[in-house]
Formats: structure tokens, C-alpha cells, sequence
């Protein structure tokens, strides 16, 4: 079993590393391609896994993290029960600047299967932003591929003179 | 055989003899076959029978008058004749113009006299549903609302009676007893359509007290059982001879929405019976006229929408808000997928009302509450912004919650021109509490504290809603001082501040200025130093000579603001002397970065390796050698050729100054130049 901490190893310079978490159908491969395919500055590493924790074996050889995003179907229960059994093997410094949670799905109102509010609550608890997408159209996913980009450029610290704990602190108002 | 072809024969007769006998009947034969009616005392014979065919024609071809209506009523009241041959005259029971409220009253009084079969009341009931919009005082109709209330406990006038209460039911109708009596009566006959669909407006009107879901896309009332079909096509005939010079301003259904939930009736226009001669009788006739039932065809066209906020009628708004409630919230299938064009159109639409209205509708407001905070930013983008801009006046705490911080997430994980959009967008916002809803707030709030209903406000709300308690000034400096602080945060996530989002920072600081100038508003919103330093600092020629150019107005208006009394105005007229004075050290008087001078954005002490490997830091950003003026500056020297021995002369020799500053102004930066003539004094 190996917890994800932000002490153990080196970040790459000028490449963010994204891991996809999320049950079967939730769209990890096809949100990965579109990162990839996004254009930016950056390098872009997307890795994906069905849930928390990661494996043992190869764990010397998985790069720094920069970012972790929790890929929610809102029509499957499911998935919302990956979520809550993975967060307990975050480090608590992670949630600091690492963690952001995807609302998939999020327009298909009428085929919730559970409350958006539980995935809003879960994003104000742990104070981490919360994107919402779909797979159906290619413009919002691309759109979700660019906010996903624009997160990950923050919380890897590659953006000049701006920190993901100041982002939060805006949020607060003059 | 014979028999076979007979009826075939005699069929194809009936028609010719009915055309001819049509041209025949007038009101006096309608009259004498009254009288042979009221005479009557069997049933089956033959006068009678032929009394019922002609007044059916009449009906049938043009409408019955109302003094026949009422003789009519009576004789199925008083129930001489055969349910059959009653059934066929209330059949007839077809206006020509309109209904006496009269006759309707009788139809009610007979039915509770008991002559009536329970299948007659429910046929009547119908009628009165049918006829509806055509009843000339509805208000003596509403005033027996208790009565037809009673005939909900009949199952077989139930479905008409709920229907007919659907039509009457005003926000003072729906008491608690009532709503527990239909409650009741729905566990006893189970969830009939009808039922719900009274209730589903008792929910309308009271939300406190009636907690129900109706199902999505349910239809709730019977169909007439063809008669919408017959007042049409009677209406179609007759219309002519009531209004034969204007026949444009007759309502179609053509445009509705086929799965809306709406009763299935067509309201027609009131029209006097030459048609309009003057303008006195349009304007009479526009405070007459009867939208048609489904909303969303009024909604639609421009012409109707004017109609609709001109209109007194106050149960036309209440029915725009229960349909935008049905639409918005109990079917949010609209917003799913496959029926994003839906969606978009409805949207669109309400932005469009919005935007004539100028102020925001209370559903929308409730419905943009709810999804602003799952809003991927992407989806109707454009119409959810000019929503938002429409906001109405609210304490500031609810916008921060519901729109602000939503709106700001978005823009912290955006593109530059999604942050520029939404810039824009607050901009608007800010513009339209100052300009528009403060004053009507005003008025309003004056309006309720002097209780006078003849006092007529300039700018009224077409939503008649209290008027909550708060400060309004204090809401709009917090607004702005929200926008400045979004401002401050678009620079940070922009580190080469790039000039397009600069230009929209400006623009929103520039509005504030001009809200003083052109409507009297003061608005007290100096750019934060950030904005001050990423203007002074920039590349950009614009954003610097815009930045002078917003200075320069500040002053001007604070200095027109200090000669009235009552305004706090030290704490801003410090910052802007501190601005103004940071300015002038960096572009003229060459005292940037020095510690000595008293600067406001200087503060941060200046890295040693600066100071190392520049030779004079604050040469840097002097007006000659300004990065953004490079080019112009160099052009300059060019073009002036041996005049100018060395570039220092600009500021040294008083005619190659003005020459630049001309030079300058020419080249659209008259910003610096009127920036430089006001607060520097040239000697």
C-alpha cells in the first residue's frame, strides 16, 4: 500500500504529472487524451487508476504528482463510492494543493443518481476546487481539459508569483 | 338494397337542405322558436324537434346573441324537456360576441336547483370552462368561487369544476381549508390529473402551505370534448363581421410549444365592432385584450412582450412565473442533453425579456442561483452572463454567495478570454445597480413608507415584490470593491498583464467615473495599486495613456465632489495624491524608486541586483525612454530632425515639449498629455 505524500520525491521542471482517479465508464482515457492533446506551455503526464490506494510495486519508479483529480459520474453511485473509500489514503498535506474533484455528467440533471451537493460539499470540506464536465460533447471537454490545465499549472507552482493557497484566500473577498 | 343506398341519399340531401335553410333563420325565427320551446310540454314533437334544428343551425353558422343565452339557460334549467334534446341545445349554447356573466350565474343557480342530471351539470360545466373567454364579467363569476368549489366533492363535475377554478384562482382564493379539502379528496379518488393541476397553482400562489411534485410533462384537465374547436370555427365566421379592419391583431397558437403544460383553450381578441377608429380606442383596446394561454407564445414575440409589461392585468405575470417555474425547475430536462437547443432557445428568449425589461425576472434569478454553482463555464455562456448582469438589487451577502464566488472560481482556472468576459459582465452589473435598479429601489422603498397608491414611480419593477430593507450605497461600493479585488486577481493569473485584460480592468474603472459624470452617481472606486503598477509598467502605449487619462478624471470629479458637503473623501483623495504623485516621479520628474520620494506603490524596496546592473533605475521609465513610447518617441526625433540635438531637450526646452506633447496627443495619448498639463506645472 503506498499513501500519496508531497515529500518523497523531486518535481519535474516544466511538466505537470495528473492522476485520473475514477471508476470504470468515467471517462479517464478520453479526458487523458484531451489533456494531452491541449495545448500549452507545459509538459503534460496523465496517469490514470481506478482507485485509491496505488499499488506497491513500481512505486520507486511513479513520478512526483502534481496533481490528483477525483473523477465523479454523477449517474453512477458507484463511482461516488470509489471516491469516499480512496480519500482516506491522502495524505492531509495533499489536500492543500493537490486535489481537485470532476463533476462528470454534471448537465444530465434528470439521471443523477445522487446529489451534486455531496460533491460540492466534499470540495468545501477539504477546500479543493470542483470542475464540472461532460463527455458528450468534445467542446466541453475540451473546455474541462483547459480548466483542468490551468489548476495544474497553479498547484504545480509553475506559475509565476501565484500559489494555490492564494487562489483559495481570493475566494474570500477584499 | 334500397335500404343500403338510402341513408347515402338522404345524407347527401341534408347538407344542400341545411346551406339553404342557413341564409333563412334570423333573430326572430330563433325568437319564435324559443317561445315554441318555453311552450313546450312534450318533448317529441314536431315544433319542438324543428325548433331544436334551428337554433342549432343559427348556432352553428354565427353564435347566438346574448338575450337568446340567457332564455336558453332557463329552458334547460327548468328541465321540461329530454336530457337528449337538453344536451343538443347546450350544445348550441355557442356566443356571438360574448357571454352576459348573466346567463353563466343562471347555468350555476339551475344546476344547484336539482332538475339537473349529474351527466347535464358536468356538460354545463364544461361549457362554462369552454366559454371562459368570452364571459363578459368574470369578476361576478370569481365572486361565486365557494360555490363552484362545492362541486369538486361530484365526480363527475369534479374534473370541469377543477379546471374552472384553475381558470378563476387569484392568491387570495387559496386558504388553508380549501387545500385540505382537495388533499383529502385526492386520497380518496387517488392522484387525478385535475386534482394536481388545481393544486399545482395553490402551490403557485402559496408555496408555504401546499408541498407537491407534479410529474414532468403531465397534461392536467380533460379535453373540452370538441368544444374549443366549435367557439373557433363559430369565431372564425364572425370575426369578420366584428372587426373587419383589423385583422392582424388576431392571436394564433401558431408558435406554441406542443408539450407545455396549458389548458387547451384559445383566447380571442376584444374588439369593438367597427374595428379601431382612434387612437383613444387602441389604447382602450390594448388594456382589453387576452393574451392567448401558453406563455411562452406571448413571450416570444417582441409585440406581445410590450403588451405583457404594459398590461395591469396582474394574473398575466402570475402566469409567466408559474410557466418559467414549470420550465425552469420541475423540467430540467431542458438543460440535459439532446435538448440543448431547447435549452439555448429558452434561454435566449429570457435574456431577450430581460434585456427589454431591463431588470431581472425573480425565476431566473432563483433558477441562475442554483445553476451558476454546477456552471462549467462553457455551456450558454453568453446568456448566462447577460443574466447575471441583469442581477436585481440584492444584499450584498446573497450576490457574494450566489453569484460572485461561483463566477470568480470559474475565473481562477479560465481562459484570458472568459476572465475578459467576465469582467465585462460584472461591469455591466455594477452599471445597471447604479443606473437602473438604485433609483427604482428608491422609488419603491419611498412608495411603501408613504403608502400612497397614486404615486406613480418613474421606474417602476413590472414584479410587484417587497421591497426588502438594506443599504443600497453601501451594496454597490461593496460590488465595486468586489470587481476591483476580481480585477486584482485576473492580474495575478496574468503575470504579463496582456493588454486586452488590461483594457477591460480599465473599461470597468472608467464606467465608474462616467456614472458620475452622466447620471449623478458617485461611485468611489480607485484601481488598487496592482492595477496602477501593471498600467504604469506595461509595454502597452494604451494601457498607460488610459491609466493617466483615468487619473486625470478622478481628480476632476473629486474636486467637484469635495465642493458639496456630507462626503468622506480624505482616505481616496490621499490615494489618489499618492498615485499622482508616483506617476509624475516616473514618467516626468525622474524620481522613481528613490526612497526619499513618498510613493505609495514604491514601498517595495527595489532588489539590489537592479540597482546594480541598471546604471539610473529611474531614467528607466521617464516619458522619453518608456518602454511603451520607444517607437513613438524615436519616430518623434526623427521626424524633428536637427531641431532636437539630444533626446533631454523634451523636457529641457519648452517648444521641443510641446511639440512632443502635440505629437503625442496626435497619435491618440492625448491620456499623458492631458495628464502632464494638469498636474505638472511647465515653466
Amino acid at each position: 500500500m503506498a499513501t500519496i505524500t508531497s515529500i518523497n520525491k523531486e518535481p519535474g521542471v516544466d511538466k505537470v504529472v495528473i492522476l485520473l482517479i475514477g471508476g470504470r465508464g468515467v471517462g479517464k482515457h478520453r479526458l487523458a487524451t484531451a489533456l494531452i492533446q491541449t495545448r500549452s506551455s507545459l509538459t503534460v503526464e496523465v496517469r490514470t487508476c481506478v482507485k485509491l490506494p496505488l499499488p506497491k510495486e513500481n512505486e520507486q519508479e511513479r513520478p512526483y504528482i502534481d496533481l490528483i483529480i477525483f473523477i465523479v459520474d454523477m449517474t453512477s453511485r458507484a463511482s461516488k463510492m470509489i471516491l469516499e473509500e480512496s480519500l482516506p489514503y491522502l495524505m492531509p498535506e495533499c489536500f492543500v494543493d493537490k486535489v481537485c474533484f470532476v463533476a462528470m455528467n454534471s448537465s444530465m440533471v434528470n439521471s443523477y443518481s445522487f446529489g451534486i451537493d455531496r460533491v460540492i460539499d466534499c470540495g468545501d470540506l477539504y477546500g479543493c476546487p470542483v470542475l464540472y464536465g461532460d463527455l458528450q460533447s468534445r467542446s466541453h471537454l475540451d473546455n474541462l481539459a483547459q480548466q483542468i490545465i490551468n489548476q495544474a499549472e497553479v498547484k504545480a507552482g509553475l506559475k509565476y508569483n501565484i500559489s494555490s493557497n492564494f487562489v483559495t484566500a481570493s475566494f474570500h473577498g477584499p | 338494397m334500397k335500404r343500403v343506398t338510402s341513408p347515402k341519399a338522404s345524407s347527401s340531401k341534408r347538407p344542400r337542405k341545411s346551406q339553404d335553410s342557413q341564409k333563412a333563420p334570423t333573430i326572430d325565427s330563433v325568437h319564435e322558436a324559443l317561445d315554441c320551446l318555453e311552450s313546450a310540454t312534450k318533448t317529441r314533437s314536431l315544433p319542438v324537434q324543428l325548433s331544436v334544428d334551428l337554433i342549432e343551425r343559427t348556432a352553428r353558422s354565427e353564435g347566438l346573441p346574448g338575450d337568446i343565452l340567457i332564455t336558453l339557460v332557463d329552458i334547460i334549467g327548468r328541465r321540461k324537456l329530454s336530457e337528449a334534446v337538453c344536451r343538443r341545445l347546450i350544445r348550441s349554447l355557442l356566443p356571438f360576441d360574448i357571454i352576459p356573466i348573466i346567463a353563466v350565474l343562471k347555468t350555476i343557480s339551475w344546476m344547484g336547483v336539482g332538475n339537473t342530471s349529474i351527466a347535464l351539470q358536468a356538460e354545463l360545466m364544461r361549457w362554462i370552462v369552454a366559454v371562459y373567454d368570452h364571459i363578459d364579467q368574470k369578476e361576478d363569476l370569481h365572486s361565486i368561487y365557494g360555490i363552484i368549489f362545492h362541486y369538486l366533492e361530484c365526480d363527475i363535475v369534479s374534473p370541469f369544476a377543477c379546471h374552472l377554478l384553475y381558470l378563476l384562482t387569484r392568491k387570495e382564493d387559496v386558504l388553508p381549508f380549501r387545500i385540505r379539502r382537495v388533499i383529502t379528496l385526492q386520497s380518496k379518488v387517488g392522484a387525478q390529473p385535475y386534482l394536481t393541476g388545481l393544486l399545482t397553482l395553490y402551490k403557485t400562489y402559496r408555496p408555504d402551505l401546499v408541498v407537491i411534485q407534479p410529474k414532468q410533462k403531465q397534461k392536467f384537465f380533460r379535453s373540452l370534448g370538441g368544444w374549443d374547436s366549435l367557439i373557433k370555427e363559430v369565431k372564425s365566421r364572425t370575426l369578420h363581421i366584428l372587426a373587419p379592419s383589423v385583422p392582424e391583431i388576431q392571436y394564433t397558437m401558431a408558435h406554441q410549444e406542443e408539450d407545455l403544460v396549458r389548458p387547451e383553450i384559445q383566447y380571442q381578441p376584444v374588439l369593438g365592432k367597427n374595428g379601431i377608429k382612434t387612437f383613444q380606442e387602441l389604447q382602450s383596446l390594448l388594456e382589453n385584450l387576452k393574451p392567448p394561454n401558453g406563455i411562452l407564445s406571448v413571450l416570444r414575440s417582441p409585440a406581445r412582450r410590450i403588451i405583457l409589461t404594459s398590461c395591469t392585468d396582474r394574473t398575466l405575470l402570475v402566469r409567466m412565473k408559474f410557466l418559467l417555474r414549470v420550465l425552469l425547475f420541475d423540467e430540467p430536462f431542458h438543460f440535459a442533453e439532446g435538448k440543448k437547443r431547447r435549452g439555448k432557445h429558452i434561454l435566449r428568449t429570457l435574456t431577450d425579456i430581460t434585456e427589454e425589461l431591463q431588470e431581472g425576472i425573480p425565476e431566473v434569478e432563483s433558477f441562475l442561483m442554483h445553476y451558476l454553482q454546477v456552471w462549467n463555464g462553457l455551456q450558454w455562456r453568453s446568456s448566462v452572463l447577460t443574466l447575471i448582469s441583469r442581477w436585481p438589487l440584492r444584499p450584498f451577502v446573497e450576490l457574494k454567495e450566489f453569484v460572485l464566488k461561483p463566477v470568480h472560481k470559474l475565473l481562477c482556472s479560465s481562459s484570458l478570454e472568459f476572465q475578459c468576459s467576465i469582467l465585462e459582465c460584472l461591469t455591466q452589473l455594477c452599471k445597471n445597480w447604479a443606473v437602473v435598479e438604485l433609483p427604482r429601489y428608491k422609488q419603491a422603498k419611498m412608495r411603501q413608507e408613504t403608502n400612497v397608491d397614486e404615486y406613480v414611480p418613474v421606474i417602476s419593477s413590472v414584479f410587484d415584490q417587497e421591497v426588502e430593507e438594506l443599504d443600497e450605497e453601501e451594496c454597490l461600493m461593496e460590488l465595486a470593491a468586489y470587481i476591483g479585488h476580481i480585477c486584482v486577481t485576473a492580474l495575478m493569473l496574468n503575470p504579463t498583464s496582456p493588454p486586452l485584460l488590461m483594457y477591460h480592468i480599465l473599461r470597468f474603472y472608467h464606467m465608474t467615473v462616467d456614472l458620475y459624470y452622466t447620471h449623478d452617481t458617485t461611485l468611489l472606486a480607485l484601481p488598487a495599486a496592482p492595477v496602477v503598477y501593471s498600467s504604469l509598467f506595461s509595454n502597452n502605449v494604451f494601457c498607460l495613456s488610459e491609466m493617466c487619462r483615468l487619473i486625470t478624471r478622478y481628480r476632476g470629479m473629486i474636486q467637484s465632489l469635495k465642493q458639496r458637503t456630507g462626503v468622506q473623501l480624505q482616505r481616496h483623495i490621499d490615494e489618489l495624491n499618492g498615485y499622482i504623485l508616483d506617476i509624475s516621479n516616473t514618467i516626468w520628474r525622474n524620481k522613481a524608486f528613490k526612497p526619499e520620494s513618498e510613493s505609495v506603490l514604491f514601498k517595495v524596496p527595489i532588489p539590489a541586483s537592479i540597482s546594480h546592473s541598471i546604471d539610473n533605475p529611474s531614467e528607466t521609465f521617464l516619458l522619453l525612454y518608456h518602454p511603451a513610447l520607444t517607437a513613438i518617441t524615436q519616430n518623434f526625433l526623427k521626424k524633428a530632425g536637427d531641431r532636437v540635438q539630444h533626446p533631454k531637450q523634451v523636457i529641457s526646452d519648452r517648444a521641443v515639449r510641446s511639440a512632443y506633447l502635440q505629437y503625442l496627443s496626435s497619435h491618440y495619448m492625448s491620456g499623458i498629455t492631458d495628464f502632464l498639463q494638469t498636474f505638472i506645472k511647465m515653466s
